[in-house]
């Protein structure tokens, strides 16, 4: 016979609000029922009735993780309408203030997940290792997250000369602690029995449902915006794609922590390339939005962001649509929960980086006996490290036994 | 002071409700545990249920779709309680405030004991309010 | 398929149904009606192995605008199909049981712009879904001009002292 339970609105992984229903026969996923939107602010028509230049601090604020990614889409949406150019100097200041952003969201979610999994020090560890980044972007910007960089045209404030050798020896840093996290997470067989063929969703699938960023290039299907839509300074440095190729879990935390290493890179390259620029020339005017349409993306860390616009000559948007790319990642949790059991569900669904804002608890609802069990978010987290603690001990006992 | 409100003020449970926000003030209220900022020291620790919480920390302009999951969080809640809003959306909607959805700020439904203020408030900001919302116990 | 060579099969397969505007070296528009907009959409995705990206709606008084984007990502352009459905109840052919990515963009045009997408497997608001009444769309032009968005600054005497005095209303226990 078949239960449900729902998983939310307040998820204990996830800090975003996001329910889930799932459908169990015993302790296995039959199917599942997804419900969003309790985030949903209005921002699209909040646009309408903001400049072009006020805009860029409303959309920064759809998501505090990506906060960078959303202004960027939008202006080059805007540049896309007015068929400008943006100084060279700003392409890579926005670059550079992208690819940390990307370097602190990955490091993010993989404290989140080591959190789940039981392995608090991952936690603890991955975050403290994000404190030198946050401090960076707030020595170059002004704020730890919502950084208010990008303006339609160029950029809001100029690179400080004087950070540079900060940056370099920040990068240096993190580059030696990812390596240690890379290689104490990826040998850990408790982990990889965790992981490894759970929440699988493969390249086939991806392609039907329009899957993006880390979700889809762990499946082996192969978008990655930075290189196939290359905007500003992407076509100017050179950087590998991740792609692994069984879709499950392991191989989302793969790409997540090697992405990391390419982050570092592009950041060195565009900070030589900067010093043959003037500084100052941050950013190129726009004196009036013609009618039309534009069309911007990025990839940000999470899958690619697509921002249409449309003018009519005025000095307000009249529309404006943001896409996130979790709007098309959280619905492949359809196909790839099935199979699994209730203390994977939590991990399968947290696993593609939501971006909707969460937190809560499960309620099992028997359908067959009529009564109502609710577990909290303390008894989620506890089923997951309860797995995690019995394949420990199988683990050890294996290596007892020979 | 009682016993009761001797044990509340060494060591304060708090429960964090997100009703819409854009995340980032999870994000900052998280760092806070992290080995840096570390708030565990003076007994703060995050708990997973309503019903063991003391401080209710609650962020985002409340959204039409969350409001009467918000309320029931609140009368679960058990007494004595404290309630903090939390951001510049929690105090007063910040920049959504004129959004169809969101139906404004969380003291117009739940009595509100302290304002921390920011966008997002600065992991120094967080420790010095809570140290205010303890001194009021 | 480079730009050139896909505006050709497009224009040799749908002919005069269709019309094609280059706005940019990266940007194609392709207008095309109701009744064949599924076919052409099923032909960029199928045969011509474009990506499917995500939809967009824009409407006026006179109806509604839908757009559908799918980039070439080897080529680094985006191709947009453009149709549209005419005021009151704007009706169109859905593409979400062919491309099931598809199926929440769908929803949420119905939920914000009224637009009725046939043979769509679930048709419901996705983003609002327990607290809508009945008939509330609020991105419709007829809709949205009546909702109130202040643009104003808050009086800074009156602010002042709604921070520094006022108690809050009520206690906790």
């Amino acid at each position: 016979m078949v239960k449900k339970i729902p998983i939310g609105p307040f998820h204990p992984l996830l800090e975003e609000p996001e329910f889930f229903e799932l459908h169990v026969d015993g302790e296995r996923v039959v199917g599942i029922d997804i419900t969003i939107g309790w985030s949903h602010r209005g921002i699209e028509l909040l646009s309408e009735h903001k400049t072009w230049d006020q805009v860029p601090f409303l959309v920064e604020r759809i998501c505090g993780i990506c906060s960078c990614s959303h202004p960027y889409a939008y202006v080059k949406a805007v540049e896309d309408l007015c068929q400008i150019e943006v100084p060279l100097r700003a392409q890579y200041i926005r670059c550079i203030a992208a690819e940390l952003e990307r370097l602190h969201s990955h490091l993010l979610w993989t404290g989140l997940a080591g959190h789940f999994l039981g392995y608090n020090t991952v936690f603890m560890w991955t975050w403290k290792f994000r404190e030198p980044v946050l401090d960076i972007l707030e020595a170059v910007t002004g704020n730890r997250n919502h950084y208010a960089v990008m303006k339609p045209g160029g950029v809001r404030r100029d690179l400080p000369q004087e950070e540079v050798p900060n940056i370099i020896k920040m990068l240096d840093q993190v580059e030696k602690e990812n390596a240690m996290l890379t290689k104490a997470i990826l040998d850990d067989p408790v982990i990889h029995a965790r992981t490894k063929g759970v929440g699988i969703f493969n390249k086939d699938q991806c392609r039907l449902y329009g899957a993006l960023g880390p979700t889809a290039r762990s499946a082996g299907y192969d978008v990655d915006d930075r290189r196939d839509h290359p905007i500003d300074a992407y076509d100017k440095v050179s950087f590998n794609v991740i792609l692994c190729e069984h879709g499950d879990v392991f191989d989302k935390a793969v790409v997540r922590q090697l992405e990391n290493f390419e982050s570092i890179k592009i950041i060195r390259q565009c900070l030589k390339l900067i010093e043959d620029t003037k500084p100052g020339d941050i950013c190129a005017e726009i004196r009036e939005v013609p009618p039309g349409e534009g069309i911007g993306v990025y990839e940000a860390p999470r899958g690619e962001v697509l921002h249409y616009v449309r003018s009519n000559g005025g000095n307000m948007p009249m529309r404006h649509k943001v896409r996130a790319p979790s709007f098309n990642n959280i619905l492949t949790n359809e196909l790839s929960v099935l199979g699994n059991t209730i203390a994977d569900a939590g991990l399968i669904t947290a696993a593609v980086d939501p971006c909707y804002s969460c937190t809560e608890r499960i309620g099992i609802v028997d359908r067959a006996s009529g009564g109502r069990r609710v577990l909290t978010e303390a008894d989620l987290v506890r089923l997951s490290h309860e797995k995690t603690e019995a394949l420990r001990k199988r683990f050890a006992e294996g290596r007892e036994n020979g | 002071m009682s016993l009761g409100l001797k044990a509340l003020k060494k060591s304060p449970w708090v429960f964090h409700v997100n009703t819409g926000a854009c995340n980032n003030c999870d994000i900052e209220i998280l760092d806070c545990l992290t080995p840096r900022f570390d708030v565990e020291r003076f007994g703060v620790i995050l708990v997973g249920s309503v019903r063991h919480a003391d401080v209710l920390l609650i962020s985002g302009p409340v959204t039409k779709n969350v409001l009467p999951r918000l309320k029931r969080l609140y009368d679960a809640a058990p007494r004595p309680i404290k309630v903090v809003a939390f951001g510049a959306c929690g105090c007063k909607c910040g920049i959504f405030r004129d959004g169809y959805n969101v139906v404004g700020p969380l003291d117009k439904y739940i009595p509100v004991d302290a304002y921390i203020p920011g966008c997002p408030p600065k992991p120094e900001t967080i420790i010095s309010g809570i140290v205010k919302v303890l001194n009021q116990l | 398929m480079e730009r050139e060579e896909v505006k050709k099969r497009i224009a040799e397969r749908f002919g005069s149904k269709v019309r094609i505007a280059e706005r940019s070296p990266k940007r194609v528009y392709v207008y095309a009606e109701n009744e064949i907009w599924t076919d052409l959409a099923r032909f960029l995705f199928d045969d011509l192995n474009a990506r499917f990206d995500t939809g967009a709606a824009v409407d006026d008084a006179n109806g509604v605008e839908v757009m559908f984007f799918f980039p070439f990502d080897r080529e680094h352009y985006f191709v947009t199909i453009k149709t549209f459905a005419a005021k009151p109840n704007p009706t169109l052919n859905s593409i979400a049981a062919y491309i099931p990515g598809a199926k929440w963009i769908e929803r949420e045009m119905f939920e914000m712009y009224e637009v009725n997408f046939l043979n769509h497997p679930d048709l419901r608001p996705v983003l609002r879904a327990d607290t809508r009444p009945g008939d509330y769309y609020p991105a419709k032009r007829e809709v949205k001009d009546d909702h109130e968005t202040v643009r104003q600054r808050d009086d800074g005497d009156a602010r002042a002292d709604e921070v520094a005095g006022k108690a809050p209303k009520g206690k906790n226990p």
